[in-house]
């Protein structure tokens, strides 16, 4: 369905988007003297990402219903865990007023929490087998 | 108990009366009684009244004047609430339009008025299981109603109907869709019925259905004959 | 299970796209009103946090391009500054007809060291003649402050040592303010002395981007105006007499910032009650096609002997189903992003912007989930009494 294969590409542009936005203009503190918790959380973040990039490109290519839902399933999990990645998971500054808690953490919960939903709606809606 | 109309009249403009939106249809004056443990066959050509007369006797139409009445009670003298009880506890209506709850399964809408009457589940699955069985579509009982036929839609809307045990039975066009082998089944299973004491109205212009029946009419323009 | 419970939650699993987009609507009305909510009330927290603090009646800086737009910044957004005039205005001020109090203010900036610190405000003030900030220090600390200690701002970084360098300085922190959501926040306060010292180390350090000489100026000066006198006639006479300043009344400024803050929050309910009501149409829409679908179901059910109120019952649950999961989901998104967004809120809007304390965050997402509910149902219900009034013979025929 072509709804469905929206709801793909869309997924991996707004992880590509959030990506590109950890490398530019909400990335974390450079490395300097010390590493800071950002830096790690930015690291998890993209590895995350691409995780979702690569799985939602798979699902694009398989018209089977059970394998899409095995998919989406796995896309719904590594989107919440990425949620909690900066400030649960992983430490980031203590001073609220950083980058890490006005830029990143909001643009990572963001990004993943639209993710989710859209991964929730295709698991509710998809029943159909896809058209090749 | 007895059920039986007494002078009833109904009158509406536009319905039933061929394609002319003007005319109007009468049933005027209208008396008849349905006799429990008998199968009351009514027949008719399209639009001359076999319908209204179900819908009236059993408390979906309310008459313009007349009475109907049910154990020396009018039926129409209760309000909806009443009237609804009364045909979930007695009445058990086959529709000519055959309509299923989309949202359950076969088995699920068999049950549905018995379990909204309060009865034992257990019990009403297994009269649930006999039904479908004696009606040749047990294998359906998981089924939801967008994965049936037209005959069997309507072999289901029948159980549904007995599932209660109604001491009246109101059937309009039960062998529709229906091959000679389904007619058999659901002709023989109402009739099963009217020995066990249940009062049968069978609405039908098929000729089939004329050899299940004790009593025979005709309509004609909204008159009994 | 209750057979209409068992009827209402077939139909909910059965139509799961209907179920769902309803839902969604519905999580989208209660998500709008939520943030709009959180953020409309944080803007007027702020907004009265800093009337609080404002307790001058007529303030007196430098004259100059964009001075009064610096001395808002340092109030409003955090964003850190400084001016300074001579201190002999104090005395000129003083000698004005009406006025009761004089007290002087002096400001500076801290460098930002790297990635990790932030620029900070520092404040200082006359311990002998303050009336505007002693009031509400004396709440974070009660003994008098000592050359070298100051207070922070609830923003301010301060490391376990307690001790925070600026130009060199090491310099005390020996409280901490409450949360006010202004530029309050990322300042530091301290004596008038203290401040002069760390002006003249950055003056050592050759990273002063004044070389005034500290014991020579102020920064701002605060007014109290005796009871009778008019002000704004004082703030015309000091414009006119004393030279090198510019005054205004507070008042003005408060009109101003309160002028700024009404049309956000007019901005904000604008687009969020647009939100609703186009989603609310959507749901209408739905939900009208849904129950238009079902007529003849329900038509059925009345043949069997359902009566009007147990599909009401049904119907009622469903909408109650869906009108709870849509609520609940719309609350808890809101409550989400709003806060992972506190911080963004608080540093980049430019306005006051005090978050509510959670007990009250979450009274608010209780409340907005109840209200979402009941509203969704009481707008559904005439369509649903609509649909049940069907004449139930029409179905008895082709």
């Amino acid at each position: 369905m072509l709804k469905i294969k929206i709801a793909d590409i869309a997924i991996a542009a707004i992880e590509g988007v959030l990506v590109a936005g950890l490398f530019s203009f909400w990335s974390p503190c450079p490395v300097g003297e010390h590493i800071m918790g950002c830096h790690w959380v930015s690291n998890v973040t993209v590895a995350l990402s691409s995780a979702v990039i690569l799985l939602s490109l798979l699902k694009l290519l398989s018209g089977e219903v059970l394998f899409r839902r095995g998919i989406n399933s796995a896309v719904l999990l590594i989107s919440l865990i990425q949620a909690f990645v900066p400030g649960w998971l992983i430490a980031i500054c203590a001073h609220e007023h950083m980058r890490c808690h006005v830029y990143s953490q909001p643009a990572v919960v963001t990004v993943a929490g639209i993710v989710a939903l859209i991964t929730i709606g295709e698991l509710v809606l998809d029943r159909k087998p896809a058209a090749v | 108990m007895e059920l039986y109309l007494r002078d009833v009249c109904k009158t509406y403009k536009g319905r039933n009366a061929g394609h002319d939106s003007t005319a109007s249809f009468c049933m005027e004056n209208v008396n008849f009684n349905l006799l429990p443990g008998k199968v009351t066959l009514v027949t008719g050509c399209s639009g001359s009244g076999k319908s209204t007369l179900l819908s009236i006797l059993c408390g979906l139409l309310r008459p313009d004047s007349g009475k109907v009445f049910y154990g020396g009670d009018s039926i129409y003298d209760l309000d909806g609430h009443g009237l609804a009880l009364l045909r979930n506890a007695k009445f058990g209506i086959v529709p000519q339009k055959c309509l299923l709850m989309s949202s359950l399964t076969v088995r699920e809408n068999v049950m549905l008025p018995a379990l909204y009457a309060g009865k034992n589940e257990k019990k009403v699955a297994d009269k649930c299981g006999d039904l479908l069985s004696c009606l040749d579509i047990g294998s359906l009982s998981g089924r939801y109603p967008g994965e049936l036929s037209g005959g069997e839609m309507r072999r289901v809307c029948i159980a549904r109907a007995m599932i209660n045990e109604p001491e009246y039975i109101f059937a309009d066009e039960p062998t529709n869709d229906l091959d000679e082998n389904g007619k058999k089944r659901v002709l023989s299973l109402l009739r099963e019925s009217a020995w066990l004491g249940a009062g049968v109205l069978i609405v039908s212009h098929d000729p089939y259905a004329v050899s299940y029946a004790d009593i025979k009419y005709g309509m004609n323009g909204g008159r009994l004959l | 299970m209750n057979v209409k419970l068992k009827l209402a939650l077939a139909s909910l699993k059965h139509n799961t796209a209907r179920t769902f987009y309803l839902t969604v609507l519905i999580s989208v009305i209660c998500f709008s009103v939520f943030v709009g909510e959180t953020v409309t009330s944080g803007l007027c927290g702020g907004m009265e946090s800093l009337k609080k603090r404002l307790g001058a009646d007529i303030i007196v800086i430098p004259s100059g391009k964009n001075r009064q737009q610096n001395f808002e910044g340092i109030l409003l957004g955090g964003k850190p500054g400084f001016f300074y005039m001579p201190n002999s205005v104090l005395a000129e001020i003083s000698r004005i007809d009406g006025v009761e109090m004089v007290t002087a203010q002096f400001y500076l900036a801290s460098l930002t060291a790297d990635c990790c610190s932030t620029e900070l405000q520092i404040m200082g003030f006359d311990p002998d003649s303050d009336f505007i900030v002693m009031p509400w220090l004396t709440k974070s600390y009660a003994k008098k402050l000592q050359p070298g200690e100051v207070i922070a701002g609830s923003d301010v970084f301060v490391p376990k040592t307690g001790i925070i360098k600026i130009y060199n300085q090491d310099i005390k922190v020996v409280g901490s303010m409450d949360k006010t959501g202004t530029g309050l926040d990322f300042t530091v306060f301290g004596n008038t002395d203290t401040v002069k010292l760390m002006l003249r180390s950055a003056q050592k350090l050759g990273v002063s981007a004044t070389d005034a000489d500290p014991d020579r100026v102020v920064s701002s000066v605060m007014i109290k105006v005796r009871d009778g006198f008019d002000k704004s006639d004082i703030v015309n006479t000091i414009n006119r007499t004393v030279a090198g300043v510019q005054a205004f009344e507070n008042r003005d400024m408060v009109i101003s910032f309160t002028s700024r803050l009404n049309h956000m929050t007019l901005m904000i309910k604008s687009l969020v009650a647009f939100i609703c009501v186009l989603a609310m149409i959507m749901v209408i829409f739905v939900f009208s096609v849904m129950l238009n679908e079902r007529k003849n179901e329900f038509g059925v059910l009345k043949i069997m002997g359902f009566t009007v109120r147990s599909l009401l019952a049904v119907v009622f649950c469903e909408l109650v189903f869906i009108c709870a999961a849509g609520s609940l989901t719309g609350v808890v998104m809101a409550a989400v992003w709003s806060l992972s967004f506190k911080s963004f809120l608080e540093s980049e809007l430019g306005v006051p912007f005090l978050f509510d304390g959670y007990e009250s965050f979450l009274l608010h997402a209780g409340v907005t989930a109840a209200a979402g509910t009941v509203l969704s149902l009481l707008l559904l219900l005439p369509f649903v009494l609509k649909v049940l009034s069907v004449p139930t013979d029409a179905v008895m025929r082709e």
